[in-house]
């Protein structure tokens, strides 16, 4: 026993110095120290901002490594497209509680001015007003999910005391506040320019104006929700209405701004206004470009710096040699940049002997945003058009409503006379002639993943310069927008004219139209003018709502659809609820009509194809429970700190 | 050496001692019952089954009890045998009525029985239905308010067709849960009904629901307000036989 007390002994003398400097961890002073440590420790948070990126997940996080899922978006959600095995499933998120990543801020904000001696001046700045930016980022991807949260702006001490640890919520609108301080500091101490993909001046200003746009429509419209509870009573959720003015106020400030700043409205290719806009999401180097990410496929792979947006969103294998396409964009917001020519002034569908014909005349953004049936894709040998096509039918002789929008029970979609296939390119025999029932890419008789079921596909963001044989996935490097200037002109649009209306100001809201008469400019689009005397809209949502004012939210869905942002537009203006109430997608479907073909002299075809409005054929259903205007506070947080009760309303 | 072998042998016996502490806290083995009324009428309220709930907070044990809900079933009537002996907040939750009043510091011991009073938000009136050719229907009803100051927003009036007995917004044929289907409102009470009286001034018509031959259908007309829970109020259930 004694020799082993002895050796256990002998143990214990063995370290004698232990406040020693780890090698290989880089101290404070190495990072806050220069430049060098300092940029190294911010591109770290960068890493890791709260983007929604081309890789978000609304269910599983930011930076989602299962990459086939990258078809599930927030655009999914909003009813903008129609998914396969996804719908409104993420609008309670995934637990977002960023404040590992706030306190690195917090640490760089409380430690850098100890080495300010270290740095030039301007060096200094903005270093210390990208942190304020980066902080205001986590703190607005809180708030837009949760309402209110803690507001935590110091390095905590986790051995302190617990009471000082268990931080309250505040309230919605002090949060959006202090984002709005943050920004301002942000804004004064940084340089007017950054190197791609980091913050400057006027990216913070970008920020600045569409948090303030969040807040004053929801200090507007949050009323009008009826969301009671104790989380609204105390104001953590919900803002009150007389503050919109101020924020509103804020937006249109912060997008005055940047508007001086060196940014124009992507037009490098005005002569083809529809190419321009396809090109604006795929060129690197452009003017719009406030803060974009970028991509890269020799980033190692935990930093999730590739992204498989084409192998996710196009038909395989013409498009696409991995995966397959798994969302499409559906008719109601295809409908939404003008109408259709589907049918004649008397009803009839239209007849056209090429699907082509149909998208011709329509609004270049139209056509960049989407791609249609019968256009192409891809260069040289690779060259395809998209052949979708839903069906035959024998004869066509009514009007497009005889079709019933495509219900089985309506006589003219009978089984003698609609055919419908299943396996694609199954033949129909009509008097001795094979044909095609189904187009190659969509859709067989009750739909199939990897063919549209709403008659179109998605075109914005699809990089149409890469081979088919490398869209796989993990293959995709485009830039994903995080700021571009034309969100900001609808910010400043919208912001603009809610003034106007608040303090019943004619020139206000006249300047609203001016940004969006820039936007639908380079769109291609027809002019539109401002309204004195717009339409009463009110029953709509049961809120104040006049023609002016719905066109301008009507241009920001059209202009930034699919960019992640139509789901908290629907938020704030609180009418998801409305939006997505049983609502089941339309589509739009190609039939080709039998008793019509004619033949040209040398035997060629002349087709009679017509276009039938139909729901979307999986009847897939969007509802917005109300609860969903906020996420709920995560529980493993509750129960960390009960001063976050009370939870959001109806959790 | 030997000594060493006990030592762990004893070091070996304390961790064998470790949990001794038995819980004896009693088991869940209080039951509470009750009904939901509609404190106009007098009867039990019209609802689904399962679309609102009692909810109880346990005050006794913490601060911010996690709340169970009782669900409320079709009849109006709850009950549930696995509670535990506390003392509980009790308050009608969820459902299509004016916020109820809470019962606080209620003590459940053994067994109890609590009847609760709401008042409902909506009331259908006046439904009529029609049998048509080809066996379609056509339903109609109106609305009254009994609280007509500051009522939300009327939303829309929709029929519930079922096949069984249980018809309401959880059993329901989809098939008629369409937009075709129902009449979107969006007004206020004022200017779709008295406010004064509560009486709606609209009749609301649903045309041509095709039914099949030989089926027994359970009908009911439902509207909802735009408060935070957006339930739907019912009229009493309609059997319609088709030929």
């Amino acid at each position: 026993m004694a020799i082993i007390g002895l050796f256990l002994c002998s143990g214990m003398q063995s370290c004698k110095k232990m406040d020693l400097d780890p090698l290989g961890v880089l101290g404070e002073d190495a990072l806050f120290g220069n430049e060098a440590g300092a940029r190294k420790y911010v591109a770290g948070m960068y890493s890791y901002l709260p983007i929604e990126d081309f890789v978000y997940h609304p269910e599983r996080g930011f930076r989602w490594d299962n990459y086939w899922q990258n078809s599930e978006t927030l655009a999914a959600m909003s009813g903008e497209m129609t998914g396969q095995f996804w719908g409104v499933a993420g609008a309670q998120g995934f637990g977002y509680w960023p404040y590992d990543r706030i306190r690195n801020v917090n640490t760089l904000i409380a430690g850098l001015p100890k080495y300010k001696a270290n740095y030039t001046e301007p060096g200094y700045n903005q270093i210390l007003g990208e942190a304020y930016f980066l902080r205001a980022f986590y703190y607005f991807a809180l708030v837009k999910r949760y309402g209110g949260i803690p507001i935590i702006t110091e390095v905590q001490d986790p051995t302190g005391d617990k009471e000082q640890l268990q931080v309250k919520r505040s309230k919605e609108s002090e949060v959006y506040r202090f984002i709005y301080q943050d920004l301002q500091q942000a804004m004064t101490l940084m340089a007017a320019t950054s190197e791609r993909g980091r913050a400057n001046k006027y990216v913070a200003a970008a920020l600045c104006s569409r948090a303030m746009l969040y807040a004053g429509s929801i200090a507007k419209y949050s009323g009008y929700s009826n969301l009671a509870g104790d989380a609204t009573d105390k104001e953590l959720v919900g803002i009150k209405r007389e503050e919109a003015e101020w924020f509103f106020k804020q937006a249109y400030d912060a997008a005055t701004l940047v508007l001086t700043g060196p940014y124009s409205l992507y037009n490098k290719n005005a002569q083809d206004k529809e190419l321009n806009y396809v090109n604006l999401f795929l060129d690197l180097d452009s003017p719009e470009d406030i803060l974009i990410k970028e991509y890269s496929l020799t980033a190692p792979h935990n930093n999730r710096l590739k992204h498989s947006y084409d192998a996710t969103h196009l038909p395989n294998p013409t498009f696409s040699s991995d995966n397959e396409s798994a969302a499409y964009p559906v008719l109601n917001i295809v409908e939404l940049f003008g109408e259709l020519p589907i049918t004649d002034a008397t009803g009839k569908p239209i007849r056209y002997s090429d699907r082509k014909q149909l998208y011709s005349e329509l609004e270049p953004r139209q056509r960049a945003t989407f791609y249609f049936s019968g256009m192409e894709l891809r260069e040289g040998a690779e060259r395809r058009a998209f052949d979708i096509q839903r069906g035959l039918y024998k004869t066509f002789p009514g009007k497009a409503a005889d079709a019933q929008m495509g219900s089985g029970t309506a006589a003219i979609n009978s089984e003698s006379n609609r055919i419908l296939a299943g396996p694609k390119n199954s033949l129909f025999d009509f008097n001795g002639t094979k044909i095609n029932i189904t187009g190659e890419h969509g859709m067989w008789k009750d739909g199939h993943a990897n063919n549209t079921r709403t008659g179109f596909y998605i075109r914005k963001y699809i990089n149409y310069k890469m081979s088919t044989k490398d869209v796989k996935l993990y293959n995709s490097t485009q830039p994903w927008k995080i700021f571009r200037l034309a969100e900001i002109m609808l910010n400043k649009a919208e912001a603009a004219y809610e003034l106007g209306l608040i303090k019943n100001d004619e020139t206000l809201k006249q300047e609203a139209f001016q940004y969006i008469a820039q936007i639908r400019d380079r769109a291609g689009a027809k002019p539109y003018h401002y309204n004195s005397a717009a339409a009463n809209l009110s029953g709509k949502y049961g809120y104040p709502l006049d023609g002016n004012l719905q066109f301008i939210r009507e241009e920001r869905e059209r202009e930034l659809c699919f960019e992640n942002h139509h789901w908290w537009d629907i938020r704030r203006w609180r009418i998801a609820d409305v939006e997505l109430n049983n609502f089941v997608p339309n589509s739009l479907m190609p039939y080709l009509v039998l008793d019509e073909l004619k033949y040209a002299p040398n035997g060629e075809r002349i087709n009679s194809f017509i276009f039938i409005r139909e729901k979307e054929p999986w009847n897939k259903t969007f509802n917005f429970e109300k609860k969903w205007y906020y996420e709920p506070i995560p529980g493993g947080e509750l129960n960390k700190n009960p001063n976050l009760y009370p939870q959001n309303p109806i959790y | 050496m030997r000594t060493l072998f006990l030592y762990t042998a004893l070091a070996g016996l304390f961790f064998l001692n470790a949990c001794a502490k038995t819980d004896n806290y009693d088991g869940p083995n209080a039951s509470m019952q009750g009904q939901v009324m509609d404190k106009v009428t007098k009867k039990p309220l019209l609802t689904g089954q399962g679309e609102f709930s009692i909810r109880l907070l346990e005050t006794s044990w913490s601060d911010n009890p996690a709340p169970q809900d009782l669900a409320v079933r079709q009849d109006g009537s709850y009950s549930n045998s696995k509670l535990f002996q506390a003392t509980y907040t009790l308050q009608p939750y969820g459902g299509p009525f004016w916020p109820a009043e809470k019962i606080e510091g209620f003590q459940l011991g053994a067994s109890a029985e609590q009847n609760f009073e709401v008042t409902p938000y909506l009331q259908i009136k006046n439904v009529k239905w029609t049998l048509k050719a080809e066996n379609k229907l056509d339903v109609s009803c109106s609305l009254t308010a009994p609280v007509t100051a500051g009522l939300p927003q009327v939303i829309e009036v929709r029929p519930f067709l079922s096949l069984t007995p249980y018809c309401g917004a959880g059993n329901r044929i989809d098939a008629y849960y369409k937009d075709e289907y129902r009449t979107l409102i969006n007004k206020n009470w004022s200017e779709i009904g008295d406010m004064q009286t509560g009486e709606g001034t609209e009749t609301y018509t649903i045309n041509d629901l095709p039914l099949k031959s030989g089926y027994t259908y359970y009908v009911r007309m439902g509207a909802k307000v735009r408060d935070t829970y957006e339930k739907f109020n019912y009229s009493e259930i309609e059997v319609i036989k088709v030929p």
